[in-house]
């Protein structure tokens, strides 16, 4: 049986944050769509923080030394790692990119698409997250 | 009497993660009102909204590596 902690549901809201962001970019400066991209970076990261912050998962200890229901899969906080590392320069370039008064504006829409692609991947894991 | 005190058990830990999710609530109330005044103010975020939003997400990242650097 599965259970998905309060913490958990709260990925769910993230998930949707990011989807909000996708949709707004034509109405709102490059900087204001940047800084909310990273807004849901910081959350998505919030929530992995909370995962990792579980007690790891050891199936290979038996009886009272048994791991805790609720615990932190090693190949999930390793996956978390993974895509914090794809999202962290897409983030902080796009960031580095609308802030610098000289930048491409032309190239704002791939910068921004890929930003928030990046945050995508990383928001995908933690609202996939449950707690066994 | 073995499920009554795995449920106990889980209970307590899933009451656990409560502080933790209430606060992450907090956070996804605050960054929504501050981009909203953003928005409704028609500018762009400062320098200082920019870097508050950098450090936080910086702690964060390390915290992820470090997790990741133990296993």
């Amino acid at each position: 049986m599965k259970f998905k902690a309060i913490l958990f549901a709260l990925a769910a809201v993230v998930g949707l944050a990011a989807c909000n962001g996708c949709s707004n970019f034509q109405t709102k400066s490059p900087q204001v769509t940047v800084f909310e991209i990273k807004q849901h970076y910081d959350l998505a990261l919030g929530v992995a923080v909370a995962y990792d912050n579980l007690p790891p998962c050891n199936p290979a200890l038996p009886g009272p030394d048994a791991p805790p229901i609720v615990c932190a899969k090693a190949s999930v906080v390793k996956q978390i790692k993974l895509a914090k590392d794809v999202a962290s320069p897409a983030v902080n370039g796009a960031e580095a990119a609308v802030r610098d008064p000289n930048f491409d504006k032309s190239a704002v829409d791939a910068i921004v698409a890929s930003a928030n692609q990046a945050v995508i991947a990383l928001t995908a894991i933690t609202v996939a997250l449950q707690v066994k | 009497m073995g499920n009554v005190s795995v449920v106990l058990a889980l209970l307590n830990q899933l009451l656990a993660l409560v502080p933790t999710g209430s606060e992450l609530y907090l956070a996804y109330k605050e960054q929504k009102a501050k981009l909203e005044g953003i928005v409704s103010e028609g500018r762009d975020p400062t320098d200082a909204e920019w870097d508050a939003l950098d450090a936080s997400v910086r702690e964060k990242e390390a915290f992820i590596d470090r997790a990741a650097a133990s296993l």
